[in-house]
């Protein structure tokens, strides 16, 4: 629920696959799954590095 | 006498009787006249209004598609001629009030349509609410869960045949809706200064009054982000969750809604959540596939392997957990608080949470 994420100000927000599982997807292989949550978390981790100023909210 | 307004009801997959979570993934549907609540609201609102059109969607399906769900109905709004949207009641469902805030909102905006709800207080819905601050949506209060459903609903329908009537609407404190945080003018007996004089008589008599004020950003508080981290390469990360994994037979009590507390799991002998077993503890999602791979909520799998190629310099050997599920701001917040001092004291640099 990112979009909850984001109204209530949070600035460093990556929307995750779906609720029941946000780092990844079931659906897919087991390679396709692990490379898809190695994917969401580079993406924390860019978000982590980057200035995330005071009103802006990073969404990627 | 005039003719009955036509009203749309929205409902979830729960209360359409479509199932649980289970079912939370079902595309937006719609079937002609009443279902689940629908019914009973309906009875009571007797013969001003008459519910044309019941669409339901799993909550799941909303949040992730909502655009694409509001835009569908949109469309079936606009066929069947509809003036009112009737949501939930959602009581402290999250995901739920938000479709149904999203809803009435949508066809406010885009139709100019009354939209109305139900949650209770403690839903995190009720901040997109008060945000949108929209003339035409009503929410009104109800108690945590469906037990209140046929007083939610009274309140409710006795709300929608006075919308029906064209009726002047009062302020939230004379209906009993949820205050939106819009002023309106008017026309009163005492100047201001009279007025605040009588409240301060009140006040240093101990006697009730109301005041004019209307508390504002009570939802939404100020922060600062942290600032970033400088060099990833030499910086000590931790994995936070608020999805509800816990140890095996949850040995802590966490309850599946409303947990006041929080615990650190020792992770650091593991490369995978699926190296140990776990307990999954959270009232409002489908399980299986976080008990089944509990790397969809604490992703150790792939910030080990990082760990050990040097993308960063450490994983705290133990991962924060709690479940937010219907939780309180108040509660949420102490637990925030003490999780980030207990990180600090391990030397965290940058924390990753995993949330629903």
């Amino acid at each position: 629920m990112f979009s909850m994420a984001k109204l209530y100000g949070v600035r460093r927000i990556i929307p995750g696959v779906a609720i029941p599982h946000p780092c990844g997807d079931p659906r897919l292989s087991t390679e396709a799954d692990i490379a898809l949550r190695r994917q969401i978390v580079k993406k924390a981790l860019d978000a982590l590095q980057t200035d995330a100023g005071d009103s802006a909210t990073i969404l990627s | 006498m005039s003719k009955k307004v036509r009203v749309m009801y929205y409902l979830n997959q729960f209360f359409a009787g479509m199932g649980g979570e289970d079912k939370a993934g079902v595309p937006l549907k719609s079937l002609e006249g009443v279902v689940g609540p629908g019914r009973r609201f309906q009875a009571l609102i007797g013969d001003s209004a008459e519910i044309v059109i019941t669409v339901y969607c799993g909550d799941n399906y909303f949040n992730e598609h909502r655009d694409e769900v509001l835009a569908s109905i949109l469309k079936i709004a606009q066929d069947n001629n509809v003036k009112m949207v009737v949501a939930g009641p959602s009581f402290a469902a999250g995901r739920y009030g938000f479709a149904c805030v999203e809803v009435c909102h949508a066809m406010s905006i885009s139709l100019g349509l009354y939209g109305l709800t139900g949650l209770s207080v403690e839903n995190p819905a009720l901040a997109q609410y008060k945000q949108y601050k929209d003339m035409n949506v009503f929410a009104f209060p109800t108690s945590e869960d469906v037990t209140g459903m046929e007083e939610a609903l009274s309140r409710m329908a006795s709300f929608v045949s006075k919308l029906a009537t064209g009726s002047a609407i009062g302020p939230a404190s004379d209906e009993g809706y949820i205050p939106r945080g819009i002023r309106h003018h008017t026309v009163v007996s005492k100047s201001g200064a009279e007025r605040a004089i009588d409240m301060l008589l009140d006040k240093i008599a101990s006697r009730p009054f109301t005041t004019e004020i209307i508390p504002s950003k009570a939802f939404f508080e100020e922060f600062s982000a942290a600032p970033p981290i400088t060099n990833l390469k030499k910086a000590h990360l931790a994995l936070a969750a608020t999805v509800g994994v816990h140890s095996e037979g949850n040995p802590y009590g966490f309850k599946a809604f409303h947990n006041t507390q929080w615990q650190k799991y020792p992770i650091g002998n593991l490369d995978s959540m699926k190296d140990a077993r776990w307990a999954v503890v959270h009232g409002g999602l489908f399980h299986t596939f976080m008990v089944d791979n509990a790397n969809y909520g604490v992703p150790l799998d792939v910030c080990r392997e990082m760990e050990r190629e040097g993308v960063f310099a450490k994983l705290n050997p133990n991962f924060y957990s709690t479940t937010g599920n219907c939780a309180e701001v108040a509660a949420m917040k102490a637990i925030g608080r003490e999780m980030a001092l207990d990180m600090k004291s391990e030397g965290v640099d940058g924390v990753i949470l995993v949330s629903t």
